[in-house]
């Protein structure tokens, strides 16, 4: 992990470079390290978000190291979430990070990539998703299915559609709930796997979303013969340090902060806790 | 910016929780630097409303505290309920452990008809409430706290892990070790655990923590001693209130 | 290590020696019934004959309400590391909370370092003494009563004499301000007696080679035991709150009245309580008092195990002791591997 302050639990005072709405409850929020430093994180990681005097909060990135600055999606939930969501270009942030282990996208080079993104969950998966795209020779089928609840609640909806156009990936999307403005698919996220070739021996799985709907793509992935260790799960925790050690995300013997927040579904099959 | 406008309201209560903000007033005049008061206990006049946060203290108790608390509700951004009696119907509740017209009868004698009453309420009941300052009186410690977090646009402090935390770590004598009742391990903290470190028991003043494992601490009370009404009457010194109450 | 005697009445002046040389000196002293470490500023306040305390000395190295990080508001918004830690001495500790402190150590100073933890640990002397079992001890069910290292001087009461473990030159340096000569065979093997008749004394046991609970734990996941201790738990958190070895944490942003300054604060905080777990939206991970108790038992005896081969368990009994419904691992330990038998 790289340690970016001496102290761990310094963060470095950044700079929100823009702010943009993405849904109602959802912004995007660039933000610039200080003195030129660059966070040099790998896709799937998180840093610990320091609003000062409201507290901290983890949040996963959303951009690709291939991105200039580093880029998060917040959802307004909490104290830390709300703050940040009234708070402005030029307004400071405090940054501790990155941390986790991310996505192997060095091991997974050569292969073919479904992603699988409930809701929320394609914020820590755009990264890989946006990393994937700038060493697009690297790697296989590119496929992602994608959930909302609403067409109002998808996420990133400019690069939904140049997504959608473009020939590099296979974009399949529905919506629980469609209203007017859906002409396209609709149901939960696990009726995109209808119809969906994959090849078994060469894909990689990456799965994030809310809770709930782990167990029910998981069936899906192994039903299509994805190998248990390439089904990759970002899994949510509450984290206080991000150092393995404060202990609020650990999952059985493992911390989330450290030895996640992507684990294989070979890891977690052992994990009891963990879904 | 100007400064946020606060104001203090009560209903059934000893007014003790207001008397308690008075008394630190000093450490409170730092922070009047931060906030206006509009509203001490004297009736509001209309250029007053506008509030951005309302104190309300003490329980409902009356059909008539319905329209006023509402209409603090309506002029007021963020309301806090400040105290037990306004967090969990307080001591006032007691008397929902009864039926009414007994009540009244001890109270009012052969006057009762001339002040009707209903099964005691906390706030929460009537109006959207957005914090709790929890306590019979508040904790100043606490409430300053939890000004600023007001203050700061944050929630108040859930206060969710029980007494016992606060005197574990100021290494105050478990009074159940020492053969004494106390509802501690199921209550609310933020207090400091103020009676135990006097060497009485916790009574309970700050409501229960959610989810409270009320079988396990009967079992605890039973074991040192206390009867099943005892027991009983310990825990609804404070905690009388149910939502079937007022159904 | 080399090894001294001096008489016992000798002991009054090492300790005002430690007075008169250290900023704080923390010692065994009575609250009530019970004991407490607390700041000595006279050599007799010190009491050694106590089973145990209400908190460990663990609070000297890793405060229960500790700064960590200073900051400034409005435009010169700024970050500034808290890190104070004077000379300091604890003395008086038994056998288990010196191994507590050594397993505690490995896991902020070896990793992850934690800068505020190693300064004051690199600025503690601590001197050891025997340990005296009451009903609910059982270090030696989950280790060795001799301990090796961890301390500075380490102290065994033979009566008469004290027999003194030097394992540094501060140890050296702290036992040469009394009159000692070297320990001589036959304390030794006095010493090695008085253990002995120590092990005797305990009457709470683990049944099962301590070592050996993982191979117990398995397969029983869903093991009735934990539904029977989560219906008793009341989920107050003061076993967490009073073991050696735990060292979860939460931390929190404190403002000045002045609302322009302020301090990240690290608090002391555990698995057992109920809001542990929870994430902002609302879900909670852990979200009953047997899925809680079963990670405190696991954490104590499994998963650090498989990482630091190491069980996370002195067998102080503080958590026992503590507990207002009587939940103790010993019970748990021994219905987990009683059914391995059968």
């Amino acid at each position: 992990m790289p340690a970016i302050t001496e102290n761990s639990y310094v963060p470095l005072i950044s700079t929100i470079k823009t702010v943009k709405d993405l849904t109602p409850t959802e912004k995007i929020f660039e933000v610039e390290l200080p003195d030129g430093k660059q966070l040099d994180h790998a896709p799937g990681q998180f840093v610990q978000l320091l609003i000062p005097g409201i507290g901290e909060a983890p949040i996963s990135i959303c951009s690709s190291p291939t991105d200039e600055n580093f880029h998060l999606t917040i959802r307004r939930v909490g104290d830390v979430t709300t703050a940040i969501h009234n708070m402005r270009e030029g307004d400071k942030v405090g940054i501790r990070g990155s941390f986790g282990n991310g996505f192997p996208v060095e091991e997974m080079k050569g292969n073919d990539v479904l992603i699988i993104a409930g809701g929320i969950g394609l914020a820590p998966l755009r990264s890989v998703i946006r990393y994937i795209l700038a060493n697009r020779d690297d790697y296989g089928e590119f496929t992602i299915l994608h959930g909302a609840r609403t067409p109002s609640d998808r996420l990133f909806k400019d690069e939904l559609f140049s997504w959608s156009d473009s020939s590099e990936i296979n974009l399949l999307e529905t919506v629980d709930h469609p209203d007017d403005s859906w002409s396209g698919h609709s149901g939960v996220i696990t009726t995109l796997f209808k119809g969906l070739t994959v090849d078994p021996k060469n894909t990689y799985a990456l799965v994030c979303g809310p809770p709930v709907m782990y167990r029910f793509v998981i069936l899906e992935c192994l039903g299509k013969g994805i190998p248990d260790k390439r089904i990759l799960l970002s899994l949510e925790r509450h984290m206080k340090c991000g150092l393995g050690k404060c202990g609020h995300c650990q999952i059985n013997g493992v911390y989330t902060c450290q030895d996640g927040p992507v684990f294989s579904f070979n890891q977690i099959k052992n994990l009891e806790e963990a879904l | 910016m100007s400064k946020p406008r606060i104001a203090f309201f009560d209903f059934a209560s000893c007014e003790g929780c207001q008397l308690e903000a008075i008394n630190f007033v000093e450490e409170f005049l730092v922070l009047l630097g931060h906030v206006d008061i509009v509203q001490f206990r004297e009736a509001i006049t209309e250029a007053e409303w506008d509030i951005d946060v309302s104190f309300v203290e003490g329980s409902i108790t009356r059909e008539q505290d319905i329209p006023r608390l509402k209409e603090i509700r309506e002029n007021s951004k963020v309301v806090i309920a400040l105290g037990a009696c306004a967090c969990t119907g307080g001591v006032n509740a007691i008397k929902n452990t009864r039926p009414l017209e007994d009540v009244r009868a001890d109270v009012y004698g052969d006057k009762k008809d001339w002040f009707p009453t209903f099964p005691t309420r906390p706030i929460d009941q009537v109006v959207k409430v957005d914090g709790y300052i929890y306590g019979c009186p508040i904790d100043r410690n606490d409430f300053l706290k939890n000004v600023q977090l007001i203050l700061q646009g944050k929630k108040t402090l859930r206060h969710n892990d029980p007494v016992c935390v606060e005197c574990r770590l100021a290494e105050i004598e478990c009074l159940l070790t020492l053969g004494k009742p106390c509802m501690g391990p199921i209550t609310r903290g933020g207090c400091g655990a103020i009676d135990p470190s006097y060497g009485h028991p916790c009574t309970g003043c700050r409501g229960l923590v959610d989810d409270p494992n009320e079988n396990a601490a009967m079992d605890v009370l039973a074991e040192h001693g206390l009867t099943v009404e005892d027991i009983r009457s310990y825990m609804t010194i404070f905690n009388s209130f149910r939502p079937e109450d007022i159904q | 290590m080399k090894q001294f005697i001096f008489q016992k009445s000798r002991l009054k002046d090492l300790i005002s020696y430690l007075i008169s040389a250290y900023p704080s000196v923390y010692a065994p002293v009575p609250r009530g019934k019970h004991f407490v470490f607390d700041k000595i500023t006279d050599a007799s306040s010190a009491e050694f004959g106590y089973a145990r305390t209400i908190l460990p000395p663990k609070k000297y190295l890793m405060p229960q309400h500790e700064a960590l990080v200073d900051f400034t508001l409005n435009e010169n918004l700024e970050f500034k590391e808290v890190i104070s830690a004077d000379r300091q001495v604890i003395v008086g500790v038994r056998p288990g909370d010196i191994r507590a402190i050594k397993l505690v150590d490995d896991i902020m100073m070896n990793r992850n370092r934690d800068r505020n933890y190693i300064a004051r640990r690199e600025n503690t002397v601590i001197i050891g003494i025997d340990g005296i079992p009451d009903e609910y001890s059982y270090e030696d069910s989950v280790m060795d009563l001799k301990v090796e290292d961890g301390f500075d001087l380490f102290m065994t009461d033979l009566g008469n004499m004290i027999l003194v473990d030097v394992a540094t030159e501060e140890g050296m340096k702290i036992i040469n301000s009394i009159e000692h000569e070297p320990a001589t065979e036959k304390y030794l093997r006095l010493r090695d007696n008085a253990l002995n008749s120590q092990r005797e004394m305990f009457t709470a046991r683990i049944d099962t080679p301590a070592k050996l609970i993982p191979l117990a734990l398995e397969g029983k996941w869903d093991h009735p035991i934990w539904e029977e201790m989560g219906r008793k738990c009341l989920s107050c958190g003061q076993c967490i709150l009073v073991c050696p070895t735990c060292y979860c944490f939460n931390v929190t942003d404190e403002m000045a009245l002045s609302m322009d300054e302020g301090t990240r604060t690290r608090h002391w905080d555990g698995c057992q309580l109920a809001d542990f777990t929870l994430v902002g939206h609302g879900e909670n991970f852990r979200d009953n008092a047997a899925a809680r108790i079963r990670h405190r038992f696991h954490r104590k005896f499994k998963y650090h195990l498989d990482v630091f081969s190491e069980i996370f368990c002195t067998g102080c009994g503080r958590c026992w002791e503590t507990c207002p419904s009587g939940i103790n691992l010993v019970e748990i330990a021994n219905a987990l591997s009683s059914e391995e038998v059968e």
